[in-house]
């Protein structure tokens, strides 16, 4: 009887210290009901058992505890991460007595417990997470592959546009330059002739020469294979360097036709902002300066009206033929 | 001058005549040209797209193009 009373009393004691855990760690009014009822129930029948004074009643009390208990191991089981546990739960049952029973089975309680809180709340969440960033992600990919699409038809577009040269820009208009003779000239004087412009500098270390070389050698193939006469001109964006007798130096080398023009920095800013061209000087100490400048000649209808550019990628071959055609066309 | 003029010209041609360039016959007889990586042949993409710009659209629709061109020359050494 003695030991029958006292290891009643440690079970509720062992119930009462569960209870109380409980309480603390989840702090939650609506966790906490659950568990307490759970718990009340066991708690009435050792006191109905211990007042009718059974013998039978209590070996009646190990089946139930034993049932609490597997079903403690059932709920824990659910949890993957709660396995080693589990084990090392199961290993204390069979070496210690009744008190250390339900001591273990209130330890899976609570364990059960915390599985169940991680599964709700932070799984959710992440996943949550995870579905808005893979969102953001493919709108975000989607949105620059879009604009990427939208810019390379536009290439292709501004690069057909440029073929059959559609379109044409508001290129020439009035300039009052001097010639390598030392006379002055505008565009007047260049009326009734078909004229190539090229824009350049005579101290161009290598760029200048080389196109004004396939200019000089355009001229004579469109004479041979058209009859057609062209005014080769070099206008220089570079006034403080390149004087008169400068520019006339410059261009014998090149060809008996070529037309030399400087003039005043004011007058070659005038002309290149007419004809479109970009010049810049470069930052240099001394007067060895080098200048960057758009690389480009323009074709001049006799009317001193834009017809067509041709860069730096043209050959002699498909610089003499574009002009050939254009001024085919322009006959027409 | 003319023998500043000169002390240029003679490492021009050298520089010219290593790098078996087909002009440098007529660049060395026209005009003295520094001895420097040559500014026009730099960065030949940004400047075709700037060049092509200009050309179509005026140089105040262009100035993207422009400083991208800026920023490859000066990557390039030069001071731009």
């Amino acid at each position: 009887m003695a030991y029958i009373v006292s290891s009643k009393v440690n079970q509720f004691r062992y119930s009462t210290r569960l209870l109380f855990s409980h309480l603390l760690r989840h702090g939650r009014p609506s966790t906490l009901l659950p568990p307490f009822s759970s718990h009340l129930q066991p708690l009435h029948h050792p006191h109905q058992v211990g007042n009718q004074g059974y013998g039978n009643g209590s070996l009646g009390l190990c089946p139930r505890l034993l049932s609490s208990s597997s079903s403690s191991d059932a709920s824990a089981a659910n949890v993957s991460g709660e396995k080693p546990a589990l084990d090392s739960d199961q290993s204390a049952k069979d070496g210690s007595g009744k008190e250390r029973e339900s001591g273990s089975g209130g330890g899976q309680d609570q364990k059960s417990d915390a599985g169940k809180s991680v599964r709700g709340g932070p799984v959710s969440w992440l996943s949550f997470l995870l579905l808005v960033l893979t969102g953001a992600g493919l709108v975000f990919y989607y949105d620059r592959e879009k604009k990427r699409h939208i810019e390379g038809i536009r290439t292709n577009t501004e690069a057909v546009k440029q073929g059959p040269s559609a379109g044409k820009a508001a290129i020439g208009g009035p300039f009052c330059l001097i010639n390598h003779h030392g006379k002055h000239v505008t565009e007047k004087d260049f009326m009734g002739k078909w004229t190539l412009l090229y824009f350049g500098f005579t101290h161009c270390p290598d760029i200048c020469p080389e196109e004004l070389q396939k200019l000089a050698a355009a001229v004579d193939k469109i004479k041979e294979k058209a009859g057609i006469e062209t005014v080769p001109v070099f206008i220089s964006v570079d006034p403080e360097r390149d004087t008169v007798e400068q520019v006339g130096e410059y261009v014998k080398e090149f060809h008996p036709k070529l037309i030399g023009l400087t003039g005043s920095p004011d007058e070659v800013k005038n002309v290149a902002r007419a004809y479109r061209v970009y010049y810049m000087k470069t930052a240099e100490e001394d007067s060895d300066y080098l200048v960057d400048h758009s690389i480009v000649i323009y074709l001049m209808s006799p009317e001193m009206e834009f017809v067509k550019f041709f860069g730096k990628n043209n050959d002699v071959d498909s610089l003499a033929d574009g002009v050939i055609k254009e001024v085919t066309q322009h006959k027409k | 001058m003319s023998g500043a003029q000169l002390q240029s010209a003679s490492p021009a041609l050298i520089i010219q005549g290593s790098q078996k360039n087909e002009g440098s016959v007529a660049v060395a007889t026209a005009a003295e040209s520094k001895p420097k990586k040559k500014i026009c042949c730099a960065c030949p993409d940004t400047k075709r797209l700037r060049d092509e710009c200009i050309v179509e659209h005026g140089e105040s629709a262009c100035t993207k193009w422009i400083e991208a061109h800026r920023l490859c020359l000066r990557a390039e050494g030069f001071n731009v």
